[in-house]
């Protein structure tokens, strides 16, 4: 049974204050926040069992099951991108793009991280400087260098 | 080894969750059956049958796939109804889905659309028709098992339940999970000849080497972008088309863009449609991808057509080197300042496209571009480019609080045609060319109003500009070291709807503003910006309007508590011009030749007489 927030975009929106949502099965929902533990859903929420939805940033009542959601906590931080954080402490652990950081040879470290807010996103600066003499090749070397971030962390090589 | 080309995958919002489903078909495949016959062909519900496929009624809401045979339609027909193991199909007119009809190749790069001849064949009964049934075109796949198996190395794969069919074949199979000893290779196969029903042969063998043992996978059913996009990118053949149907499909995380088959040359197409392939697909129409903090990057080489992309990352969305973009929407809905919504690599065009971020560039460009027929609008800037060759043409460029268009390069800028608006009280630069020695760039035809400055140069005055047939009106000051050309204007283009709404006493409060000396009923939710310029305790930028009474606003993100804030809202977004700027613009007489033309000034062309007979066309 369909339910009314299937499929729905409420990015950055409050539902706090919905009253139809207990015990639905919610299938495609995007309610991604952009401040970590965003209590947008209603507090006394419960029965609800989330599918395949966007809650990133999202504080999930108890009582609730999140199934194949996306349930990152991350929050913008001094060179203008989002990074995972630890939900409590609300610390940098490493960037969400963390592919592109790689790739672009930037450190994806949060001691790499500038001390103060930049204007201009590092990561995107370096983009648009790929974009404007960008090739083919850079397929391969992309690939290639996700493959050497995978192998030193799985204990490949 | 990459799948075939010309494959044709099809996405919907309504199909199995997890993207586990077939999801392709390739009809090209060279195995299909050959003993298709009809009766009634001709007719709205042709009656086909096979000596060689009994149909079923599982079959029912399946597409019977003509690939060829004297006298046939080659196209998809929609099966109806099965009785007596013989089909019958929807084929009036509307209901099939056809290719290129006046070029003949059913299979040949070409127009998609539906059928403008009932039937499926030229004559009433035809026999020996090349056929397939193509099950990609559901929600649920066509099978699900969790018994298929191959021998190591073989592109042979079984399963004791699957029960193939002759009609199996052109159809692709979605390996999920690798089974015992994880020995299969996830990922889309097609099934590319039928051996028996417990065995067909896959364009590439499913294991890894070793035999693969209960994997489990799914047969035909449409994919659904809610996971694996960057997989199922990665996979997508060169001439690969990815058909989307209309719906909202939440990304599951970011797409990386790896793709070693397609290329600039040989591209894969991401197309969305409305309710059958190759229908008009506009506005609130086109599938809309709800990607959250997660950036798309489709592969290079990838081309797309009526979709629709919203987020918060930066960017929204990244339109590779060589990608095109037609009747697509970008917007980025972050508080955060600087995100882009779209970004182009080189060679990138953008045709009938739009693009907002509320607080940064709607649209950057790293390498050369091409923008034509673009609504970019209530951003940052319109258009952020610092390399050579950027062409702006026909775009519509609007409400933008810093630039319209912010040109960081040493020239060859090219501005054709365009509106440039800032808002009915002069705000921002219409085009800054804001690096030192910006020259050889040209301005014609455009109109700037309502700018602080219509165009201005970082540095010294160069001679290599040129300007011409511009009109200049409602500016603080219209250029700034920039030469106006003798034929440039100071008319009035007299827009249909282009008003302000503005205030300097509202308060706010989470997300809503309220003035309580406001009229806000000319303003449409959903379509209209709150800018938000100054004020204590609120923070600016630019606000989407959800909702709204008559004086106050609900907007998409949140404002803060505030208190004199300092708003304008750009109410009207028709600048449809009056007959001042009629004919204006360039070109005119064309040399020695005794042909005229007579180009109104800006992006918008008048409608001179109405009605039917003055039609405008867009990308559908």
């Amino acid at each position: 049974m369909p339910s009314p927030y299937d499929n729905k975009n409420y990015t950055g929106q409050d539902l706090s204050n919905r009253r139809d949502m207990d015990g639905l099965v919610i299938e495609g929902l995007c309610l991604s926040q952009e401040i970590p533990n965003s209590r947008v859903l209603p507090p006394q929420l419960t029965g609800v069992t989330f599918s395949y939805c966007n809650l990133d940033n999202v504080f999930i009542p108890p009582g609730n099951v999140a199934k194949n959601c996306s349930t990152r906590t991350f929050k913008v931080q001094n060179d203008g991108e989002d990074w995972h954080v630890d939900p409590q402490s609300l610390l940098p652990i490493a960037p969400l793009n963390l592919e592109d950081y790689l790739f672009l040879k930037l450190d994806p470290s949060p001691a790499a991280l500038p001390n103060r807010p930049s204007d201009t996103s590092l990561l995107f600066q370096a983009k648009m400087a790929l974009l404007a003499g960008e090739q083919d090749v850079g397929e391969q070397a992309k690939a290639a260098a996700i493959a050497d971030y995978d192998a030193a962390n799985t204990g490949g090589k | 080894m990459a799948l075939a080309t010309g494959t044709v995958y099809e996405m919907r919002a309504t199909a199995t969750t997890g993207n586990t489903n077939g999801a392709g078909f390739n009809p090209g495949n060279a195995n299909f059956p050959t003993d298709l016959a009809a009766t009634s062909a001709t007719g709205n519900s042709p009656v086909v049958s096979s000596s060689t496929y009994t149909f079923v009624a599982g079959d029912v809401s399946s597409w019977v796939y003509i690939k060829s045979g004297t006298n046939w339609t080659p196209g998809w027909y929609q099966i109806a109804s099965v009785s007596a193991g013989a089909a019958t199909l929807s084929a009036a007119i509307g209901q099939a889905i056809q290719i290129n009809q006046a070029g003949g190749s059913v299979l040949a790069a070409g127009i998609w659309g539906t059928n403008t001849v009932a039937g499926c064949a030229t004559t009433g009964s035809p026999t020996a028709g090349t056929f397939g049934v193509d099950y990609s075109q559901q929600d649920s796949a066509w099978v699900t098992k969790t018994d298929f198996a191959s021998t190591g190395s073989s592109t042979s794969m079984t399963s004791a339940t699957a029960a193939f069919t002759p009609v199996s074949v052109g159809n692709f199979f979605h390996l999920t999970a690798a089974g015992t000893g994880s020995f299969g290779v996830v990922g889309w196969y097609e099934i590319v000849s039928y051996t028996n029903a417990t065995t067909v042969v896959t364009d590439r063998t499913t294991n890894s080497g070793t035999a693969m043992v209960a994997g489990t996978g799914s047969i035909g059913g449409a994919g659904r972008w809610n996971a694996l996009e960057s997989t199922f990118h990665s996979q997508i053949p060169a001439g690969g088309q990815v058909w989307t149907k209309s719906g909202s499909y939440t990304i599951s995380g970011a797409s990386s863009g790896v793709n070693s088959n397609t290329t600039a040359a040989n591209p894969a197409n991401i197309i969305g449609y409305t309710t059958l392939r190759g229908d008009a697909c506009a506005g609130t129409n086109r599938p809309l991808f709800l990607c959250g903090a997660n950036n798309l990057t489709p592969p290079a080489g990838t081309n797309l057509f009526n979709l629709a992309y919203t987020g918060t990352a930066n960017p929204s969305f990244n339109l590779r080197n060589a990608g095109m973009a037609v009747n697509c929407l970008v917007t980025n809905t972050t508080s955060t300042a600087n995100r882009v919504a779209w970004t182009c690599g080189s060679n990138v065009r953008l045709i009938g496209c739009e693009g907002t971020s509320q607080n940064g560039p709607a649209v950057s460009t790293g390498g050369p571009a091409y923008f034509q027929g673009c609504y970019f609008h209530d951003s940052q800037y319109g258009i952020t480019c610092g390399a050579a060759s950027l062409v702006v043409v026909d775009c519509l460029i609007t409400s933008n609080f810093l630039d319209g268009i912010n040109y960081s390069f040493t020239g060859g800028g090219v501005f054709v045609n365009n509106t440039i608006y800032g808002a009915q009280i002069p705000v921002g630069n219409g085009i800054n060319f804001s690096v030192t020695g910006n020259s050889y760039n040209a301005a014609v035809g455009n109109i700037f109003y309502g700018l602080a400055t219509g165009i201005t140069v970082s540095t010294a005055e160069q001679d290599s500009n040129f300007s011409a047939w511009n009109s200049f009106f409602n500016n603080t000051a219209d250029t700034s070291k920039w030469q106006k050309g003798a034929t440039d204007l100071a008319l009035d283009p007299q827009f249909t709807a282009a008003s302000q709404l503005t205030g300097t006493t509202a308060t706010s409060a989470t997300t809503v503003l309220t003035d309580s000396g406001a009229n806000f009923s000319t303003v449409t939710d959903n379509v209209s910006y709150l800018h938000v310029t100054a004020g204590t305790g609120v923070t600016t930028g630019v606000y989407l309007i959800t909702s709204h009474t008559t004086t106050t606003l609900t907007v998409n993100n949140t404002l803060g508590t505030g208190s004199s804030v300092v708003y304008y809202v750009s109410a009207g977004t028709n600048f449809g011009i009056g007959t001042n700027l009629k004919a204006k613009s360039f070109p005119g007489a064309f040399g020695s030749s005794s042909t005229t033309g007579y180009i109104d000034v800006g992006a918008v062309q008048r409608q001179e007489t109405g009605g039917a007979t003055t039609v405008a066309y867009t990308f559908s």
